[in-house]
C-alpha cells in the first residue's frame, strides 16, 4: 500500500514534467499545424542554462537559493525563447507554405543539430547537480518504508497545474490568442483582419520555447543529472503524451503527460524497468486505434 | 466629383508564369460603389487580392488615400481601413460567431460599438452567436463573412460574391444593407457579383473585366444598356 502511493506520487510528478512540455508541443501545433520536433531540444537547452546559471551563481557566491532560483529561470527563459525564435526564422519560415513534410524534416534536422551542438560544447557525460530544493514531507511509514513528498514535486504539480491554466486563458480568452487561432485555421484570412501573422507566429515559438526553458529548469532540479540526450528522450514522451492527449488541446496535453508518467512508473515499479517504454507506447498506439483524434482531441464536425 | 479612394495604375498580376491581371487602371472614389463584372476566370477575385498585396501586383501602382500601398504587407494594408470579405467565406470554422465577429475588429481599435450595429444588420447571427462557424449553414456563413468584414468600421469595403448561396430574401437584404452603409456613413464599396443585373443596379460605376483586361467602363446604368454586357453577363436576368 505504501509502496503503491509512492509509485503513485513519483508518476504524477513524471506526468507533469512531460505534460509541461507536451504543453509547448500541443501550443505550437495549435498555431501552424506542425509538430516541432526540436521542442524537446529547446528543452534540454533550458536544463543546461539553468545548469550552467546555478553552477555559476553557486561560485560567483549567491547562497540565497530563492535569489538563485529566480535568476536561473529568467535567463533559462529568456535564452532558450531566443532559441525558440531562432529557430522558427532559420529552419520553419522559409518553408511556409511548401509541402507539408517540408518542417517535419527540417525540425527533425533542427533536433539533430541542437543535440550534436550541446554534446560538442558541453561534453558526452552526465552532469550532475547537487540538490537545490531538498526535503519533503513523510506521507505515512509501513514497517521500514516510508512515503516521500518531496517539496521539488509538489513545485512541479503546482507550476504545471498553473502553466495550464494561464495558458488556457490566454488561448481561449485573450486577442493574442484568438489571433494565434486564426492563423491555424485560415492564415491568409488572418493576414486579410489585420493580423501580423509573422509576428503572431514567432511569439508562439517564443512562448513555446520558454515554457521548455521551465520544464527544463524543474526537471534538472528534481533529477539532479542532465545530459545533450534527454531532450529526445523527454521530447519523445511528451510528444506522445500529446498526441494521446490529443493534439492541439492544453489540458489533453497534460492529461496525456499524466497518464504516460503513470504508466511508466506504475509498470517499472512492478513488471519490469526495461519495458517501461514499451508499455507507454503500446497503450498510446492502442489508444489512437479506438480514439484517433486522442482523449480530448478535437471532434471535426464541420461543413466543408 | 470627389477624390480618389482606391486607384489602381498599370496593374499587373501573375501566378507564376500565368498573368491573371494585364495592366489594369481602375478608379474608386470616396463614397461610391463600384461594381466589378467578368466572367468566371476573368481575374475579379485576383483584382481584389491583389488590392489586399495576396499576391502581389508584379508591375504597376496601387494608390490608396493618396498613399502608394503596392508593396506593404498584407496586414499593413487591412490595417488603413480596408476591409475584404473574400471569395469563398473563408470564416473561421472553430471559432465561434461572436469571436469570428471579434477577429473582424482585432486590429481596429476604432471599432466600438461595431458589434451591435453588425448584429442588428445580421439579426440571424444574434441567434447563433455562441455557435461554431463551422457549423452554420451557409447562408448564415455567408452573412458571418460579410459582418466580420464591417466589424472594423472599413472606409473601403471589398466584397467579392457576397450573394453567393443566399435566399433572394437575404440578397435584397445584404444589397439593401449596402446601399444603406454608403448613402448614411459614406461606406466605399468595391463589389463583385455573379449577378451583374443587380450589382450594376445598385453601383454608381461599374468595370468589364475580360480575360485579366478591362474592356469596358461606365454609370451602372450605362453599362446596363450596352448590349455586349447584355448578352455577356444579363442572360436571363430580369
Ligand atoms: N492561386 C492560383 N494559382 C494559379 N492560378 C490561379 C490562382 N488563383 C487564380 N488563378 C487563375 O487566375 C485566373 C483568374 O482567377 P480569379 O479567381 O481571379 O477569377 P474570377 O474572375 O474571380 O472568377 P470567378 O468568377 O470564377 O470567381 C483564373 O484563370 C485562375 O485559374
Ligand atoms: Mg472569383
Amino acid at each position: 500500500m505504501a509502496y503503491a502511493l509512492q509509485q503513485l506520487i513519483n508518476g504524477v510528478t513524471l506526468g507533469m514534467i512531460y505534460g509541461l512540455i507536451a504543453v509547448g508541443y500541443t501550443m505550437v501545433y495549435g498555431i501552424i499545424g506542425m509538430i516541432n520536433f526540436a521542442h524537446g531540444d529547446v528543452f534540454m537547452i533550458g536544463a543546461f542554462v539553468s545548469l550552467v546559471s546555478l553552477l555559476g551563481l553557486a561560485a560567483l557566491g549567491v547562497s540565497a537559493v530563492p535569489l538563485a532560483l529566480g535568476l536561473t529561470l529568467l535567463g533559462a527563459v529568456a535564452i532558450s525563447a531566443l532559441y525558440g525564435w531562432a529557430i522558427e526564422r532559420l529552419a520553419y519560415r522559409p518553408l511556409r507554405g511548401s509541402f507539408r513534410l517540408a518542417p517535419l524534416i527540417s525540425a527533425i534536422g533542427m533536433s539533430i543539430a541542437l543535440e550534436n551542438y550541446v554534446q560538442v560544447v558541453q561534453g558526452a557525460r552526465v552532469k550532475p547537480l547537487a540538490p537545490v530544493v531538498p526535503g519533503g514531507l513523510t506521507l505515512m511509514t509501513e514497517g521500514s518504508f516510508a512515503v516521500q513528498l518531496g517539496w521539488m514535486q509538489v513545485v512541479i504539480v503546482v507550476v504545471t497545474l498553473a502553466v495550464l491554466a494561464l495558458f488556457t486563458w490566454l488561448v481561449t480568452k485573450t486577442p493574442l490568442g484568438r489571433a494565434m487561432r486564426a492563423c491555424e485555421q485560415d492564415l491568409k484570412m488572418a493576414a486579410l483582419l489585420g493580423i501580423d501573422t509573422d509576428r503572431t507566429i514567432s511569439l508562439t515559438f517564443v512562448i513555446g520555447a520558454a515554457l521548455a526553458a521551465v520544464a527544463g529548469l524543474l526537471f534538472l532540479l528534481y533529477y539532479g543529472s542532465i545530459d545533450f540526450f534527454v531532450g529526445f528522450i523527454a521530447g519523445v514522451k511528451a510528444f506522445t503524451a500529446a498526441v494521446l492527449g490529443g493534439v492541439g488541446s492544453l489540458p489533453g496535453a497534460v492529461l496525456g503527460g499524466l497518464l504516460i508518467g503513470l504508466i511508466e512508473t506504475i509498470w517499472s515499479a512492478y513488471f519490469s524497468v526495461q519495458y517501461k517504454d514499451v508499455a507507454a507506447f503500446s497503450i498510446l498506439a492502442v489508444a489512437l486505434i479506438f480514439m484517433p483524434t486522442g482523449l480530448l482531441g478535437r471532434a471535426d464536425v464541420e461543413k466543408v | 466629383m470627389s477624390d480618389a479612394l482606391l486607384t489602381l495604375a498599370g496593374v499587373s498580376t501573375f501566378y507564376g508564369a500565368v498573368q491573371a491581371l494585364k495592366s489594369v487602371d481602375l478608379v474608386v472614389r470616396e463614397g461610391e460603389i463600384v461594381t466589378l463584372i467578368g466572367a468566371n476566370g476573368a481575374g475579379k477575385s485576383t483584382l481584389m487580392m491583389t488590392i489586399c498585396g495576396n499576391p502581389r501586383a508584379r508591375a504597376g501602382r496601387i494608390t490608396y488615400a493618396g498613399d502608394d500601398i503596392t508593396a506593404l504587407p498584407t496586414h499593413l494594408i487591412m490595417r488603413r481601413a480596408i476591409a475584404h470579405a473574400p471569395e469563398g467565406r473563408r470564416i473561421f470554422p472553430r471559432m465561434t460567431v461572436r469571436e469570428n465577429l471579434l477577429m473582424g475588429a482585432q486590429s481596429a481599435p476604432e471599432a466600438a460599438g461595431a458589434f451591435e450595429r453588425v448584429l442588428a444588420l445580421f439579426p440571424r447571427l444574434a441567434e447563433r452567436i455562441g455557435q461554431r462557424g463551422g457549423t452554420l449553414s451557409g447562408g448564415e456563413q455567408q452573412m458571418l463573412a460579410i459582418a466580420r468584414a464591417l466589424m472594423s468600421r472599413p472606409r473601403l469595403l471589398l466584397l467579392d460574391e457576397p450573394s453567393l448561396g443566399l435566399a433572394p430574401m437575404i440578397v435584397r437584404q445584404i444589397f439593401a444593407a449596402i446601399r444603406a452603409l454608403n448613402r448614411d456613413q459614406g461606406l466605399t464599396v468595391l463589389l463583385v457579383e455573379q449577378n451583374a443585373f443587380q450589382a450594376l443596379k445598385l453601383a454608381h460605376r461599374g468595370y468589364v473585366l475580360v480575360n485579366g483586361a478591362i474592356t469596358m467602363e461606365g454609370s451602372g446604368m450605362e453599362l446596363l444598356r450596352r448590349p455586349e454586357v447584355r448578352s455577356a453577363y444579363l442572360e436571363g436576368s430580369a
